[in-house]
């Protein structure tokens, strides 16, 4: 608690080495949890670049009311919540998007995972959206029901119920490639 | 296992992805440009509006005794359960810690009104801390190389991050207010401003310790907390007044003047009770900062006036004296506790009966150096 109080003030200060630290620190596990909602490894890309970009910009005045990862990870979650809405917008370009890509890329890929990761992705994507969103936020980034409750602005028996929902359906969508 | 939770165990373990080395530099390249430029404009100071928030609270507008009075009638909140460890009264001291300096001062006030020692250091020992590190922040503005100082003490704050509970919030309660109280102190252009930051947030965190120990040693007491209590709220009210809506302001003659008057009260103050080592500390400490106002006094005031000059002259002459005296005090009452400690009374008995002369030496030369400062205001009139 006090390393993280310690990080945000001197992130406020201005040390060039602490944002290094953030970044090194988060990197992987943003990408993840943009992968895993949009499941584009470019769009996932432009999300984290635009979260860290604007937390470059705004670091002097930086306070959040939340844990740093939990802020970082909020953020993350707006971005998706953007790009739906664009995306939204610009119907004819969602033809594809987002659940049809998940091949594995190449070695010289911008971003890595594993066969299995991209397996799972590929039934995350499946998912309603808000169903994905409490899955992915529960395991994947550890916040409570009633957390991820208040940030979708519903009840949280409404959170359990799409996080069972969501489990149940991947459940069924992975018993044939994955070993659970 | 049951289906859902090997669900989640290979979400968990199994979906994961990692930048590759190419990504990770391209975004690293970026974030920092913008870093750069965005170090480049710096925002305007708020820390004389983020401390207004913490020092103006109506508490400190009353004198302690109405404090504790004020903290009996509110009556003794539940208390957060500061000595455990289990997690999440933790996490509420953090939450709490983080409203403000002032509500470790009310459970401080509490705490003494309620006879608890125990709770009493523990709140001294956050603000000891608190007031330690900013002090640290002001000596090293002083100094040349400032910036690397403090880089110094960031680092070392760093490092401390595996202090007992007390410590730690004290901490916390630090890094909250220093990058902006470190923006103030680069705006200060008069020195004195910064020597006058200096001492304040020494004698608070002195303060603070004594009152921390006293909690520790129980030879001290509450007593000797209520005794500390009114000065550290005093020097709270001093912090509060200095410039932090104008750094660059240089500091006025009336202002030095008054500093000047209110060391010498402490002095009278401490020395009145003539009992701890402690009370001697802070009266040479206050001594001190007299004679670095005085010499502030001298450089500020035209040289031309040989009254001012020759009135100068006479304080310093009768501060130097009574610099010695209490230099004597010191080493009575040290001596008195080493012979307490070793039982060697009988050793000291020369340098005791000559206590009683000391004390009412020290007390008439306060009050004629107090008196030689009034005719300097006198004579310099409201003008200055």
């Amino acid at each position: 608690m006090l390393k993280e109080t310690v990080l945000i003030w001197k992130l406020r200060c201005g040390h060039p080495e602490t944002l290094a630290l953030i970044y090194q620190q988060y990197l992987d596990d943003l990408l993840t949890l943009a992968m895993a909602m949009v499941n584009d490894a470019a769009l996932a890309e432009d999300i984290v670049h635009d979260v860290f970009m604007a937390l470059a910009k705004r670091q002097k005045g930086f306070q959040p009311r939340v844990k740093l990862k939990a802020y970082l990870v909020a953020c993350v979650m707006n971005r998706v919540r953007d790009v739906f809405r664009q995306a939204k917008r610009h119907q004819h370009k969602l033809a594809h998007w987002p659940c049809d890509q998940a091949d594995p890329p190449a070695a010289d890929a911008r971003i890595m995972g594993t066969e299995r990761a991209y397996l799972l992705n590929q039934a995350l994507a499946q998912l309603p959206h808000v169903q994905r969103e409490t899955v992915v936020l529960h395991i994947k980034a550890g916040l409570r029901l009633t957390e991820i409750a208040n940030m979708q602005e519903v009840s949280v028996n409404t959170v359990r119920g799409r996080y069972r929902y969501g489990l149940k359906k991947l459940r069924s969508l992975l018993a044939d490639q994955v070993t659970l | 296992m049951k289906w859902p939770r090997k669900v989640e165990k290979t979400l968990n373990s199994e979906l994961s992805f990692r930048a590759g080395s190419e990504l990770r530099k391209e975004l690293w390249a970026e974030i920092q440009t913008v870093q750069n430029q965005t170090r480049q404009t710096s925002p305007a100071v708020h820390w004389s509006v983020h401390w207004r928030h913490i020092m103006k609270a109506k508490r400190l507008q009353l004198t302690s005794i109405a404090l504790i009075v004020l903290a009996a009638v509110i009556g003794v909140q539940v208390f957060l359960g500061l000595g455990s460890s289990s997690n999440a009264a933790w996490g509420q001291v953090i939450a709490e810690v983080k409203e403000s300096h002032n509500d470790y001062l009310q459970k401080l006030s509490k705490a003494v009104k309620a006879g608890d020692l125990k709770k009493a250091s523990h709140c001294a020992d956050v603000l000891d801390e608190f007031w330690q590190k900013l002090g640290w922040l002001a000596r090293a503005q002083s100094g040349p190389d400032a910036r690397s100082k403090q880089q110094a003490i960031i680092d070392r704050v760093v490092a401390e991050t595996q202090a007992d509970q007390s410590e730690q919030i004290g901490l916390i309660l630090f890094t909250d207010s220093a990058d902006e109280f470190l923006r103030w102190l680069e705006g200060i252009k008069d020195e004195t401003w910064i020597k006058e930051t200096e001492y304040v947030c020494k004698q608070l965190e002195e303060y603070a310790e004594e009152m921390r120990d006293a909690g520790r040693d129980t030879d001290l007491g509450l007593t000797y907390i209520e005794h500390c209590l009114p000065n550290f709220l005093a020097f709270a009210q001093w912090f509060n007044e200095l410039p932090w809506q104008h750094p660059e302001q240089p500091r006025h003659v009336q202002s030095l003047l008054a500093a000047i008057k209110r060391d010498l009260d402490l002095v009278t103050g401490e020395l009145r009770t003539h009992k701890t080592p402690g009370d001697h500390r802070f009266a040479g400490r206050s001594l001190e900062q007299v004679q670095e106002n005085l010499k502030a006094l001298r450089i500020k005031l035209p040289a031309e006036s040989s009254k001012v000059t020759a009135m100068l002259s006479q304080i310093e002459e009768s501060l130097d004296l009574l610099r010695q005296a209490v230099k004597l005090g010191i080493e009575i009452v040290q001596a008195k506790h080493v012979a307490w400690e070793e039982g060697m009374n009988r050793a000291l008995q020369t340098k005791t009966d000559n206590e009683q002369t000391l004390g009412s030496d020290l007390q008439q030369g306060i009050r004629k150096l107090s008196d030689q400062c009034e005719d300097l205001v006198k004579h310099l009139g409201p003008s200055q």
